[in-house]
C-alpha cells in the first residue's frame, strides 16, 4: 500500500500535474478509445489525489469519484467493443492537424498571457483545471463521435467535481454529480451503439426468384447424400423419361 | 365536521404516479399506441386537477378529509413543494405532455417515447417544485438539467440507427454551464462577509449571466436542435424542447428574483441581447439552405428563440410578459408543425426530398399544418405567432430600431426556406402510391388550423394565462 500512497502523493507534485496535462493532450492527439479511456481514468485519479492532498478533502469522496468514473469508462469501453469502433472513426483531420491546433492553443495562451483565477485554488491547480477545460472543449470541437464526446463531457465533469468539492463541499452535491456522470456515460454508450447499429433489412421471403444459387454469391443448397431426393440420384443430362415405365423387378 | 388528515403529499403523489406510469409504459412498449392513449388520459386528468388547484386556499376537502396541498417533502437535503411560482409552469408541462401523448397514440414516435416522456415530465416537475436544496435551488437546477438532457438525448435518438450528432450536442450546454453556478455560489457566500466590496457581487452577476446564457443554447451552441430535428421523431423533438425551454425561462426568472445583481450589476442584458440577435440572424441565414423540413422547422424555432432572448433583456414586466406570450404561442406553433411533420413522415415514409416531391397534392391539409406551424414561429400574418412577434418587435424598436429591423430582415431567410420547400411539395408527384389523407386526419388538421387562425385573430385569448404567469414570476 505504501507504493500506492507514494504514487498518489506524486500527483500533487509539479511532475504529477505535468503528467496529467500531458495525458489530457494525448487523448486529443491519439484519438484512440483504447488510450483515451485509461487516460481519462488516470486523469481522474491524479486530479482527485491532487485535490485530496492539497485541499484536505475527505478520502472517501475522492475514492467514490474515482470509482464512478471507472464505471463510466467501463461502460464506454464495453460499448466501443460492441460497436467495433475504429481508430479513424469520424475524426476531424489527422494527428498532425490536432498537434498543430494544440500547439496554436498553447502559443496563444503564452502570448496573450491568459490568466484564469479560481478562488481558493492555487495557481498550479488552476492551471491544471484550465488545461483540462481547454482539452475538453477541443475534444468537443474536433468531431461529434459519441465516445469522444462522452470522454470530453466526463473530463469536464472531472474538473467540475474538483471545483465543487473545494468550493461547496456538500456530500449530496458530490453524489448528484456522480449520478450525472453515470447518466452521461450511459447516454453516450447508447448513442455509440445506436450509431453503429446496422439498419434493419426487410426479411427476404424465399421464392423461385430469390432461391439462393451459386451465381448470386449466396451459399448453394447442399443435399446430404443419405437424405437426397430421388431426382438428385440421376446424373446430369440423364433425367428419367416420364413417358417410359420404370421397371422395378416385380411382375406388372 | 372534517377530520384533519394532512398526509397527502402532492410532490410525492405526482412523481410516484408519473414514474409508475413510465415503468408500465416501458414494460408494455410493444403496444405503444395504447400506452400513449392511457398516458394521455392520465396526464390530461392530472393537468385538469392541477388547473383546479387554488394555492391561496391550500386546504382542500376530500369528503371527510382535509388535505394541505402545500405539504413539502424532504429527502437527501432537497425539498419539493407545490408552490404558487411553480404551479402554472407545471400545469403547462402536464398539458403539453397530454397533447403529445394523444397525438402519439395516433402516430407512434418510438417504442420508448411514452416512457421517456413521462420520466422527463416527472423530472422537470420535480425541478419546478424544488424549494430547498443544499445550495439555493436555482444553483442546483443546472446540475439536474444534465440528468434530464441525458434522458432527453436517448428519447431524441429514439433507437433510430442514424447519426447521433443532434443528441450528443443536446448534452453539451448544461454540462458546460453548471460549474459556473457552483463558483457563483462561493462568491455569493462572500457577500455578507464584506458588504462594501462590490467584486463578489459583480462576479456573481457575471457568472450567473454566463451560465444562463450557456443553458439557453444560443448560436453557436444551438446545433443540437436542428440536428436532432432532422433525425428525431417530430413530436419527440417538440415535447422535449418545449419542456426544457419552459424550465429554462422559469430558471431565468427565478435567478433574477433570487440574485437581483444578475440584472443590475452584470452584462446580462448586453450578452443576452447580442446572443438573441446573432441567433435570429443565423437562423434566418441557415433556413435559406435547409433542405430537410425538420431542420427548416428547427431553424424557424431558433429564430423565435432568439427573439425571446432579446425580450428577456427588457426590464420591467413588459419584457417578461411579451417573452411569456411569445413562448405560449411558440408551444402552439411547435406542436402544430410537429403534427404536420409526423403525419407526413408516416405517410411518405421519410422526410428527404424524394419522399416529399409532390406530396402536397395528396396531403394538402397536413402540408398546411406544417406551414402554419412553421411560419407561425416566424410570426407571419394569419398565423398564431403573428400578434406576439409584432408586439415584440414594436417593444424592441421602442428602445432601438436597429435590432428590430435586423430581426425582421432575418425572417426573409425563413420565408425563402419555406418557399423552397413549397416548390418541392407542390411539384409533380413522383410517388404515385402515396395515400391520400384520412378523414380523421383532415378533421384534426382543420381543427388545429382553426385554433391557429383563432390565436392569430384573437391573441388576447392567452392574456389571462400570460398575466397570471407574469404576476407569479415577476414579483
Amino acid at each position: 500500500m505504501t507504493w500506492l500512497l507514494s504514487l498518489l502523493n506524486w500527483f500533487a507534485t509539479g511532475y504529477g500535474v505535468l503528467f496529467v496535462c500531458a495525458l489530457a493532450g494525448l487523448i486529443v492527439l491519439a484519438r484512440d478509445w483504447r488510450l483515451a479511456l485509461p487516460a481519462l481514468f488516470i486523469i481522474q485519479v491524479g486530479v482527485a489525489a491532487n485535490i485530496e492532498l492539497i485541499y484536505k478533502i475527505p478520502a472517501q469522496w475522492a475514492t467514490v469519484q474515482t470509482l464512478v468514473l471507472g464505471l463510466c469508462c467501463t461502460m464506454l469501453a464495453v460499448a466501443a467493443v460492441q460497436a467495433q469502433v475504429t481508430q479513424n472513426a469520424r475524426q476531424s483531420g489527422g494527428w498532425f492537424f490536432r498537434l498543430l491546433v494544440m500547439g496554436l492553443l498553447a502559443l496563444a495562451w503564452r502570448i496573450f498571457g491568459l490568466t484564469i483565477w479560481l478562488p481558493v485554488f492555487s495557481s498550479q491547480t488552476t492551471q491544471l483545471l484550465a488545461w483540462l477545460a481547454v482539452v475538453s472543449i477541443l475534444l468537443l470541437s474536433l468531431g461529434d463521435h459519441s465516445l469522444f464526446t462522452g470522454v470530453a463531457l466526463l473530463l469536464w465533469c472531472t474538473l467540475a467535481q474538483a471545483v465543487v468539492v473545494v468550493l461547496a463541499p456538500i456530500p449530496e452535491l458530490v453524489a448528484f454529480i456522480g449520478l450525472a456522470e453515470l447518466l452521461l456515460a450511459f447516454t453516450c454508450s447508447y448513442l455509440l451503439l445506436a450509431e453503429n447499429m446496422p439498419a434493419a433489412q426487410p426479411k427476404m421471403v424465399l421464392t423461385d426468384a430469390t432461391f439462393p444459387t451459386n451465381g448470386n454469391g449466396l451459399a448453394p443448397v447442399v443435399f446430404n447424400q443419405a437424405t437426397a431426393p430421388v431426382s438428385a440420384s440421376f446424373p446430369a443430362g440423364r433425367e428419367p423419361d416420364p413417358t417410359k415405365r420404370v421397371v422395378t423387378g416385380g411382375s406388372q | 365536521m372534517s377530520a384533519v388528515s394532512g398526509g397527502l403529499n402532492i410532490p410525492t403523489l405526482l412523481l410516484v404516479v408519473l414514474f409508475v406510469m413510465a415503468a408500465a409504459a416501458y414494460v408494455f412498449r410493444a403496444w405503444s399506441q395504447w400506452t400513449a392513449l392511457v398516458a394521455a388520459v392520465l396526464t390530461g386528468g392530472m393537468a385538469f386537477l392541477l388547473w383546479r388547484v387554488d394555492l391561496s386556499a391550500p386546504i382542500a376537502t376530500l369528503g371527510q378529509f382535509s388535505v394541505d396541498l402545500t405539504i413539502p417533502i424532504q429527502r437527501f437535503g432537497f425539498t419539493l413543494q407545490l408552490n404558487t411560482r411553480a404551479l402554472l409552469p407545471i400545469q403547462i408541462a402536464f398539458a403539453m405532455t397530454a397533447v403529445a401523448m394523444l397525438l402519439t397514440a395516433a402516430i407512434p414516435q418510438g417504442d420508448a417515447f411514452v416512457s421517456l416522456a413521462l420520466s422527463l415530465l416527472a423530472g422537470y416537475s420535480a425541478l419546478l417544485m424544488l424549494t430547498g436544496a443544499p445550495l439555493r435551488p436555482v444553483l442546483v437546477i443546472p446540475l439536474a438539467l444534465i440528468i434530464l438532457t441525458a434522458v432527453g438525448a436517448i428519447a431524441l435518438q429514439a433507437g433510430r440507427p442514424a447519426r447521433t450528432g443532434g443528441a450528443l450536442r443536446w448534452l453539451v450546454p448544461p454540462v458546460l454551464a453548471f460549474p459556473l453556478f457552483m463558483i457563483a455560489n462561493w462568491y455569493a457566500e462572500q457577500i455578507p462577509l464584506n458588504p462594501q466590496d462590490m467584486h463578489p457581487v459583480q462576479m456573481v452577476g457575471a457568472l450567473l449571466s454566463l451560465g444562463l446564457l450557456l443553458l439557453m443554447a444560443p448560436v453557436p451552441l444551438h446545433s443540437g436542435q436542428p440536428n436532432a430535428a432532422q433525425i428525431a421523431p417530430p413530436m419527440s423533438t417538440a415535447l422535449i424542447l418545449s419542456l426544457h425551454q419552459l424550465v429554462l425561462i422559469y430558471l431565468v426568472a427565478e435567478t433574477i428574483h433570487t440574485f437581483p445583481m444578475v440584472r443590475d450589476a452584470s452584462p446580462f442584458a448586453l450578452w443576452f441581447s447580442w446572443a438573441g440577435l446573432v441567433t435570429a440572424i443565423w437562423a434566418g441565414l441557415a433556413a435559406i439552405g435547409a433542405n430537410h423540413p425538420g431542420r427548416l422547422w428547427s431553424y424557424t424555432g431558433l429564430y423565435d428563440w432568439g427573439l425571446i432572448l432579446l425580450l428577456l433583456t427588457m426590464s420591467g414586466a413588459q419584457g417578461l410578459s411579451l417573452a411569456l406570450l411569445l413562448f405560449a404561442l411558440r408551444i402552439v406553433n411547435m406542436f402544430t408543425a410537429a403534427l404536420g411533420l409526423m403525419t407526413i413522415e408516416r405517410h411518405a415514409g421519410g422526410l428527404t426530398p424524394p419522399h416529399l416531391s409532390g406530396l402536397a397534392s395528396r396531403m394538402p391539409w397536413t402540408t398546411a399544418l406544417f406551414f402554419f406551424g412553421g411560419l407561425g414561429l416566424a410570426g407571419f400574418p394569419l398565423t398564431a405567432g403573428f400578434a406576439g412577434h409584432w408586439a415584440a418587435l414594436q417593444a424592441v424598436a421602442q428602445s432601438d430600431w436597429r435590432p428590430a429591423a435586423i430581426v425582421m430582415l432575418a425572417s426573409v431567410g425563413i420565408a425563402v426556406g419555406y418557399i423552397r420547400l413549397a416548390r418541392l411539395l407542390f411539384e409533380p408527384l413522383t410517388n404515385l402510391q402515396l395515400r391520400r389523407e384520412r378523414p380523421l386526419g383532415v378533421i384534426t388538421a382543420m381543427a388545429v388550423l382553426l385554433l391557429s387562425v383563432w390565436l392569430a385573430l384573437a391573441p388576447q385569448t392567452l392574456s389571462s394565462l400570460v398575466g397570471r404567469a407574469v404576476l407569479t414570476l415577476a414579483r
